[in-house]
């Protein structure tokens, strides 16, 4: 009997209320080999959670229903995601004040570099070993 | 006013859709022809985003330097709502929400409801009040735009509304419309400062918001309606 096949990739969850954004990323992050999933509100993220059991987070910082930063917040809350990995996406220019940004472990500056990214996505799975 | 947070938003958006438009030049290479098509098509979208994001930075520094010129002209207000109506479904604020037009109750009119007045400042004035309903509301949720006359009264006029669902709290009332610091939350943007602004310094209208039972409605209204012949 064939045993069933074993996704083993990364899985990364991208958060953002614009669609293109997402389209875009998820894009990059298949062709770098990752497992992706998509969410367009921070409360969308929180639903997917259980189930996807993603192993970094990259969220947007500014959407309407919650920030990036709330979201980061309400996910250290749950316990076995308290070290999950969890990048802000910012095209802010300048230090995104009015953010609390010590909740993320690093801040990815749009427009999004492929190398910065595979850079990022590398540094963020020592941890996940 | 403070500069330097409008200049913050105004290259942060930019720069937002910019990234988008780059990014997909990146990856369109590798989709299938579906794929492609929409890609296509929303990057159209942020080229109109785009667009209206530079506009909206001249229209501000155009104020404030006191050099804003109007060309007055005829403009059919139900033609103009349903333009801009058509332009902002296609907005990149605009995904995973809607904008629609609220049938008129009142009586049909035999001829269209028209004022003499720029049709772009007005086109771009409604514009930041959609934008600021839309950066308001809920994925799911939508705006609704009517247009109503007021004939009873002397001298008659035409009023814009944008309704949304939302509310206002007390402590933002008094710098509603008078704050263009830009907040995606609340409103207090930029967009609703130049919708104000826009209406009152130079369209020569009027322009409010009322709260109640978990919506919002913005109204912009402006006497001397002409009727077209």
């Amino acid at each position: 009997m064939d045993t069933p096949a074993v996704d083993d990739r990364k899985r990364v969850l991208l958060v953002d209320d614009m669609k293109i954004n997402l389209m875009v990323l998820a894009a990059k992050l298949k062709k770098f080999n990752y497992s992706c999933e998509v969410a367009d509100s921070g409360a969308h993220a929180l639903e997917i959670i259980p189930a996807f059991k993603p192993d970094i987070l990259l969220t947007d910082l500014w959407m309407p229903e919650m920030n990036g930063d709330v979201l980061a917040h309400k996910v250290r809350a749950i316990p076995e995601y308290n070290q999950l990995p969890i990048f802000a996406v910012t095209a802010d220019l300048d230090n995104p004040a009015g953010f609390d940004m010590t909740v993320f472990s690093g801040i990815l500056q749009k427009p999004i570099d492929d190398a910065c990214l595979q850079e990022l996505l590398s540094s963020a799975s020592p941890r996940l070993q | 006013m403070d500069e330097r947070k409008v200049e913050r938003k105004f290259f942060h958006d930019l720069l937002n859709l910019a990234s988008s438009m780059r990014g997909i030049t990146e990856i369109i290479r590798d989709e299938d022809e579906k794929s492609r098509s929409e890609m296509l098509l929303l990057m159209g979208n942020i080229s109109e985003s785009m667009i209206e994001t530079i506009n909206a930075q001249r229209h501000y520094r155009s104020m404030e330097a006191k050099d804003l010129t109007l060309r007055p002209a005829l403009v059919d207000c139900e033609k103009l709502l349903k333009r801009i109506t058509e332009s902002y479904n296609r907005h990149t604020l605009c995904q995973h929400k809607t904008i629609e037009i609220r049938p008129s109750e009142q009586p049909p009119r035999q001829a269209p409801i028209c004022l003499f007045t720029d049709k772009d400042l007005l086109q771009g004035a409604l514009g930041y009040g959609i934008r600021t309903a839309l950066e308001t509301i809920n994925n799911g949720q939508a705006v609704t735009l009517s247009l109503i006359t007021e004939e009873t009264v002397e001298p008659p006029s035409v009023v814009f509304l944008i309704s949304f669902p939302g509310t206002v709290s007390e402590e933002e009332k008094d710098t509603i419309f008078k704050n263009s610091e830009t907040d995606t939350h609340a409103m207090t943007g930029l967009s609703a400062y130049l919708f104000y602004t826009l209406i009152t310094r130079y369209l020569q209208g009027s322009a409010n918001w009322t709260t109640h039972d978990g919506s919002i409605q913005l109204s912009a209204r402006f006497q001397q309606p002409v009727e077209a012949h």
